[in-house]
C-alpha cells in the first residue's frame, strides 16, 4: 500500500513541480522583473514555467508581483479562488510580502498579501532580481516534492483555513457614503503669479471675473495645455493651482484659487481637467460644479474620508471596500 | 451577440498592470469606454507628508519604475530649487547621461510589450535582451537594476565609472534597432494594425494635456528637454511625426532612441575630458528648507512629469504632487477607442505607453 | 496480402504463435499504432514548438525535465490530468463537458484518413477528401460550443470569432482543392498521392501547377488552426484565453491536444495534396536503389514512405512554428476581408489554371 502511495506521490509531485504554469499577474515593479525572468537572459522556460496562462483556471502558480492595495485586494482574492487546485502562491517583492516601502505613512496598501491569500514562498526584495525569482521557483518545486496525496486534504485545509473568513470580511465591507458638509461657498482669492521671472503682462486682460473666464482668456491667449491642477490643503482653505503651459510662448503660468469645498469645473475649457478634478474630489473632497461625471478616482467607492486632507488619520487596517 | 459590457481588467494580460476598462461592445465594435484606475494607488503623495525629504528620496523611483532616474531627478531638482543650490556641472551631465540611457531602456521595453500586445512573441525577447545590457550597466553604477536612488540633493551619490562600456552598448542597441525595423516597418500585418489606427490630432492631444512622444507623433515640437538648462550643451533633434496614429507613435519612439544615443555620446565626451565635483557635499540629514514651493518639469519617456513640492519650513514636505504623463493618456482612451474594434483596443492602448504606477501613484 | 503482412506472420511463426492470431491482430495493429502515435506526436510537437520558439528568441527552452527537457510535456500532461476540473456555476454543464469531446474525437478520425504509406490508409473510401474536409471542420464546432457553454464574455467573443473565421476560410480551401481534384481526377487521398508520382521526383508534385492553390491552402489552414497570425479566437492579449477561458484541467488539455493534433493533421494534408504525400523526393525509393527488388527492400519501402511523409510534414510544421514566432496578429475585420477579397478570388484563379493545365496535358 505504501509503495503504491509513494509511487503515485512521486509521479504526481514530479509532474506538478516541473510544470508550474504561472498566471500573468503583475501589478507593479516586480512585474517588470518577472518579464525579465521570462526573457532571453534568464529564461524561466528552462524550468518549464514559460507557459504563462492568462486565465486563472489554467494556471498553477500565482506569482503576485507587486504592490496590492485595498482596491486590488478583492480582485486578488477572486482570482485566487478562481484558480484550480493544486495552486501555489509566490509573494514576489517586499510589497507583496509585507508592504515593503509602502507599509508606513500610507493608507492605501495592504501590508502583505498573506492577509488575503495563503502564500507558499516569500521573496522579499525591492524588486527581486530575476535570479532570485528563479530560486524561488526552485524552492517551490522542492516544497511540492514533499507533498503527499494522503495528507493533501489536511494540507489544503490547514493552508487555507482562514480564507473563507477573510473572504467574508471583504464581501461584507460596509458601503459607507461620503459625508457631505453643508455650507459650501465659493471663495475665490484670485491671485496671478507667474513661474520663473518672466512677467505675465500683455496676456491677461480680465482680472476681476471668475475662474472660468480667466482660463478661457488664458487659453485664447495661447496657454493651450492645462498641465495639472495642484491642490493643497492649507487647513483653513484648499488651494487649487491651475498650472497652464503655452506651446507658443514655451512657458508655464499658474492660476491659483482658494476654495472651501466647492469649485467650478473647467472641463468645458480644458477637457484634461476631468481626471484632475475627480482626483481632487477623491483626495480633498471638493465638489466641482459642472463636471459631468465626478467620482472617486483612485480610492474605492466606499472609501471613508479624503486622504490628502491634513486632518485625515492614517489607520493600519482599513479593509473597507465594495466595488 | 447583442450589446454587452465587457470588463477588461484589472487583471488582463495587456493592460500592463492593473488598469480596468469597462467597455460597451456591440459584437466587436466599441460603443463606450470608461477607464477605472486606482488599482495600484499607493498613496505616494500622502507618504511624503509623513517622511523627511531624505526618507522620501528612495521611494520616488517607484513613481514610474521604468524611468526611475527621471522621477528621482524631478524630485531632487525640486528640492534643489527649494534649497537654492547649484548642481556641479559634472553631476548634471552624469544625470543627463543616465536619464537618456534610461529613456532608451524604457522605450525598448515599450517596443517589446507593444508587439506582445499585437500578438508578436519574438520582439519582446529581443528588446529585453538589449534592455538587459543597460540594466547591467546601471547595476554597476548604482547597485540596483531598476530603483537606483543615485541622485542626491546637490548632485549624484558618487562619481560615474566604466564610461567606456557605454558606447558599445549604445552601438549594439542602435544596430539591433535596424533589425527590429526590418522585422516590423515593412511587415504588412504590423502596418495594417498600426497605420490609421487611433489617430490623435494635435488639437485633441493638447486639449487632453498629452505630452511626450504621444504629442510629438501628432505634429508637435513640444519637448521639455529643449527648455531645461540641463540639455543646452547637447545637440539633438526632436523626433516628430505628423500622422498621429499608432505607427507615428512607434516611429517617434524609435527615433527618440537614436537621438538619445547622440546625447549619450556627447555626454561621454564631456565626462571623459572634464572632471570636477559631483555633488555639493550637502548633509542631507538636516536640510534647511525655507517655506515655499518649487516645480521641476522633466521630459520623461512618457511625457511631462512635474514634481511640485510645497514646504512649510519643517523637515518634511508639506505637500508633494506628481504630475505624470500617463495619467492624462488614460483619460484620452475613451476618445480614441470608441468606434474601433476590440482588436484595436490593444493596438491603441499599447501605443500610448501608459504606465499604471505613474497613473495611480 | 502484402509484404508487411507476410513479414508479420513470419515474425509470429518464429515465436510459435498460431497463424490465425495474425488475422485478428494485424487489422487492429494500425489503430493502436495510430492512437499511441497521436498522443506521442502531440506531446513532442508541443515540446518542439516550445523549443523552436526558444531558439528563435535566443533561449534554451525547457531543459530540466528529462534529458534535454524531453519529458517536459509529459509532466505537463500528467499535471493537467490530475488538476481540478472547474465547471463555472453559470455554465451550461452538459455542453461544457461535451464540447472538448466534440472537438477531440474527430481528430482521431482525421488521423485515420491520411495515407501514411502505400498500405497504411485505414479509411480509404473513394471520396475521403470530402470526409476529411468535414471532419477537419468539426473541432471548430467544439470550440464554438465550448465558448458558448462557458457563459463568459471573453469565451463567447472567442467562439464567435472562431466560427466566423472557420466559415470564411473553409471556402478558399474547398475551391483550391477543386484544382487538385481536376488535376488528379480523384477524390481519394491515396489516388491523389499516386497521381503525383514520377521518376523525376518532385516534377509532378501538384505544388508546381497549383502553386497559387498551395499558398491559399497554406494560409487558410493556418487560419483554420487558429494559429498566429490568425489566432484571434484565443488572442491572448485581447481575450485573455479566448474560448478556453473558463476551462481547466483535463478539459482544457483536450482542447490543447485537439489544437496540436489538428496542426499535425493539416500539415500532413498539405503534404498529401501538394508535396507528393509519401512519395520519395528522388523519384525512386532509396531502399529499392540499395536493396533492389528483394523482400527486405519491399518491407523497408513502407518505412521509407512513412519517413518521407513525416519529414515533409515536419517541414510544414516548422514553417507554422516559424510564422508564429515572427508575425503579429491580424485584426478581426481585416482577417475576414483577407479571406473574401484575396484568398477566395485567388483560389478560383487557381482552379482555372489547373483546368487549363489539365486540358493542355490531355491534348498533348
Amino acid at each position: 500500500m505504501n509503495l503504491i502511495v509513494t509511487t503515485i506521490d512521486y509521479i504526481l509531485n514530479w509532474s506538478r513541480a516541473n510544470s508550474l504554469w504561472p498566471f500573468t499577474f503583475a501589478t507593479s515593479c516586480c512585474g517588470i522583473e518577472l518579464m525579465q525572468t521570462t526573457a532571453s537572459n534568464n529564461d524561466i522556460a528552462r524550468f518549464g514555467s514559460e507557459v504563462f496562462r492568462n486565465s486563472p483556471r489554467q494556471a498553477d502558480l500565482l506569482i503576485c508581483a507587486g504592490t496590492i492595495n485595498h482596491k486590488m485586494a478583492p480582485v486578488l482574492l477572486k482570482l485566487y479562488q478562481q484558480m484550480a487546485e493544486p495552486k501555489y502562491v509566490i509573494a514576489m517583492g517586499a510589497c507583496a510580502c509585507g508592504g515593503g516601502m509602502f507599509c508606513n505613512n500610507t493608507y492605501a496598501v495592504v501590508n502583505g498579501i498573506d492577509k488575503i491569500i495563503p502564500v507558499d514562498i516569500y521573496l522579499p526584495m525591492c524588486p527581486p532580481r530575476p535570479e532570485a525569482l528563479l530560486d524561488a521557483i526552485r524552492k517551490l518545486q522542492k516544497k511540492i516534492k514533499t507533498e503527499s496525496i494522503t495528507t493533501r486534504k489536511e494540507f489544503v485545509n490547514s493552508h487555507r483555513s482562514n480564507l473563507s473568513e477573510k473572504a467574508e470580511i471583504l464581501v461584507k465591507a460596509p458601503d459607507l457614503k461620503i459625508v457631505k458638509t453643508d455650507g459650501c461657498y465659493l471663495d475665490y482669492a484670485l491671485e496671478f503669479e507667474c513661474s520663473d521671472t518672466q512677467p505675465a503682462t500683455g496676456y491677461i486682460t480680465d482680472y476681476e471675473s471668475e475662474l472660468l473666464n480667466n482660463l478661457a482668456n488664458l487659453k485664447a491667449s495661447g496657454f493651450n495645455i492645462l498641465t495639472s491642477i495642484i491642490a493643497t490643503d492649507w487647513k483653513d482653505c484648499i488651494e487649487l493651482n491651475y498650472r497652464l503651459y503655452s506651446t507658443f510662448q514655451s512657458r508655464f503660468f499658474e492660476h491659483k484659487i482658494y476654495v472651501k469645498n466647492e469649485a467650478e469645473s473647467v472641463v468645458s475649457i480644458y477637457p484634461s481637467a476631468h481626471f484632475d478634478e475627480c482626483e481632487i474630489y477623491d483626495m480633498f473632497g471638493i465638489t466641482f460644479k459642472g463636471n459631468p461625471n465626478l467620482k472617486r478616482l483612485l480610492n474605492p467607492k466606499s472609501w471613508i474620508g479624503h486622504p490628502l486632507k491634513k486632518d485625515y488619520e492614517l489607520k493600519d487596517e482599513r479593509l473597507v471596500w465594495n466595488e | 451577440m447583442s450589446k454587452m459590457k465587457l470588463n477588461l481588467g484589472p487583471q488582463h494580460p495587456s493592460t500592463h498592470g492593473v488598469l480596468r476598462l469597462i467597455l460597451d461592445v456591440d459584437g466587436e465594435k466599441i460603443l463606450g469606454c470608461e477607464p477605472v484606475i486606482g488599482y495600484l494607488h499607493r498613496g505616494m503623495e500622502k507618504m511624503a507628508e509623513g517622511m523627511t525629504y531624505l526618507q522620501y528620496l528612495p521611494t520616488v523611483d517607484r513613481v514610474d519604475y521604468l524611468s526611475g532616474f527621471f522621477n528621482s531627478f524631478a524630485f531632487v531638482s525640486a528640492v534643489e530649487k527649494l534649497l537654492k543650490i547649484e548642481v556641479p556641472e559634472r553631476a548634471s551631465i552624469i544625470r543627463v547621461l543616465l536619464m537618456e540611457l534610461n529613456r532608451i531602456a524604457s522605450h525598448l521595453l515599450w517596443l517589446g510589450t507593444y508587439l506582445l500586445d499585437l500578438g508578436a512573441v519574438s520582439p519582446f525577447f529581443y528588446t529585453f535582451r538589449e534592455r538587459e545590457l543597460i540594466l547591467n550597466y546601471f547595476e554597476k553604477i548604482t547597485g540596483q537594476r531598476m530603483m537606483y536612488n543615485y541622485f542626491v540633493f546637490g548632485g549624484v551619490r558618487h562619481d560615474i565609472e566604466y564610461l567606456d562600456e557605454i558606447p558599445p552598448i549604445v552601438k549594439t542597441i542602435i544596430e539591433k534597432l535596424e533589425d527590429y525595423e526590418k522585422l516590423l516597418t515593412d511587415n504588412p500585418i504590423f502596418l495594417s494594425r498600426t497605420k490609421n489606427t487611433g489617430v490623435l490630432t494635435r488639437g485633441e492631444a493638447l486639449a487632453y494635456s498629452i505630452t511626450g512622444p504621444n504629442l510629438r507623433a501628432s505634429n508637435s515640437h513640444l519637448d521639455f528637454r529643449t527648455q531645461s538648462d540641463l540639455y543646452k550643451k547637447f545637440e539633438f533633434k526632436i523626433a516628430k511625426a505628423d500622422e498621429g496614429d499608432c505607427y507615428a507613435r512607434y516611429k517617434v519612439r524609435l527615433d527618440e532612441i537614436r537621438e538619445s544615443a547622440k546625447i549619450i555620446y556627447q555626454a561621454i565626451d564631456i565626462l571623459q575630458l572634464r572632471f570636477g565635483e559631483i555633488n555639493t557635499g550637502l548633509k542631507p540629514l538636516n536640510l534647511n528648507i525655507e517655506a515655499g514651493e518649487a516645480f521641476s518639469d522633466v521630459e520623461t519617456p512618457r511625457g511631462l512629469t512635474t514634481c511640485c513640492i510645497k514646504s512649510d519650513g519643517s523637515d518634511k514636505p508639506y505637500r508633494v504632487k506628481w504630475r505624470t504623463g500617463s495619467f492624462y493618456a488614460v483619460q484620452l482612451l475613451p476618445k480614441l477607442l470608441i468606434g474601433n474594434t476590440l482588436s484595436d483596443v490593444m493596438a491603441i492602448y499599447g501605443s500610448l505607453d501608459v504606465m499604471l504606477p505613474e497613473v495611480d501613484r | 496480402m502484402n509484404y508487411l503482412y507476410c513479414a508479420f506472420i513470419e515474425l509470429l511463426a518464429k515465436y510459435h504463435f498460431p497463424e490465425g492470431l495474425a488475422l485478428i491482430i494485424f487489422p487492429l495493429l494500425p489503430f493502436c499504432i495510430l492512437a499511441a502515435g497521436l498522443l506521442i506526436m502531440v506531446l513532442f510537437l508541443v515540446l518542439a514548438e516550445r523549443k523552436i520558439l526558444g531558439f528563435v528568441t535566443q533561449r534554451k527552452g525547457p531543459n530540466r525535465v528529462g534529458y534535454w527537457g524531453l519529458m517536459q510535456t509529459v509532466a505537463d500532461a500528467f499535471k493537467l490530468l490530475c488538476k481540478e476540473n472547474i465547471t463555472p456555476s453559470a455554465a451550461d454543464k452538459f455542453l461544457f463537458t461535451l464540447a472538448p469531446l466534440i472537438a477531440f474525437i474527430p481528430v482521431m478520425l482525421v488521423w485515420g484518413i491520411l495515407p501514411y504509406n502505400a498500405e497504411f490508409d485505414l479509411m480509404s473510401t473513394p471520396a475521403n477528401l470530402i470526409f476529411y474536409l468535414f471532419l477537419a471542420f468539426m473541432p471548430v464546432l467544439g470550440i464554438f460550443l465550448g465558448g458558448w457553454a462557458s457563459n463568459s464574455k471573453y469565451s463567447i467573443i472567442g467562439s464567435v470569432r472562431a466560427i466566423a473565421q472557420a466559415i470564411s476560410y473553409e471556402l478558399p480551401i474547398a475551391f483550391s482543392l477543386l484544382g487538385i481534384v481536376v488535376l488528379s481526377s480523384s477524390l481519394n487521398l491515396t489516388q491523389i498521392t499516386l497521381a503525383q508520382s514520377s521518376v523525376l521526383g518532385p516534377a509532378r508534385w501538384f505544388i508546381i501547377p497549383a502553386f497559387i492553390g498551395f499558398i491559399v491552402v497554406f494560409v487558410s489552414v493556418v487560419a483554420e488552426l487558429n494559429r498566429c497570425p490568425f489566432d484571434l479566437p484565443e488572442a491572448e492579449s485581447e481575450l485573455v484565453a479566448g474560448y478556453s477561458t473558463e476551462y481547466s484541467g483535463m478539459r482544457f488539455a483536450l482542447f490543447y491536444i485537439t489544437e496540436y493534433s489538428m496542426m499535425f493533421a493539416n500539415a500532413a494534408f498539405i503534404v498529401v495534396l501538394f508535396l507528393g504525400g509519401y512519395l520519395s523526393p528522388f523519384g525512386n525509393y532509396l531502399s529499392n536503389i540499395f536493396f533492389g527488388d528483394s523482400m527486405t527492400a519491399n518491407i523497408l519501402v513502407y518505412f521509407e514512405q512513412t519517413f518521407w511523409f513525416l519529414l515533409k510534414t515536419f517541414i510544414i510544421l516548422f514553417l507554422f512554428i516559424l510564422i508564429r514566432a515572427t508575425y503579429p496578429r491580424l485584426q478581426s475585420d481585416k482577417l475576414l476581408k483577407l479571406s473574401w477579397t484575396i484568398l477566395l478570388p485567388l483560389s478560383i484563379v487557381n482552379l482555372f489554371v489547373c483546368m487549363l493545365i489539365k486540358a493542355i496535358g490531355g491534348a498533348l
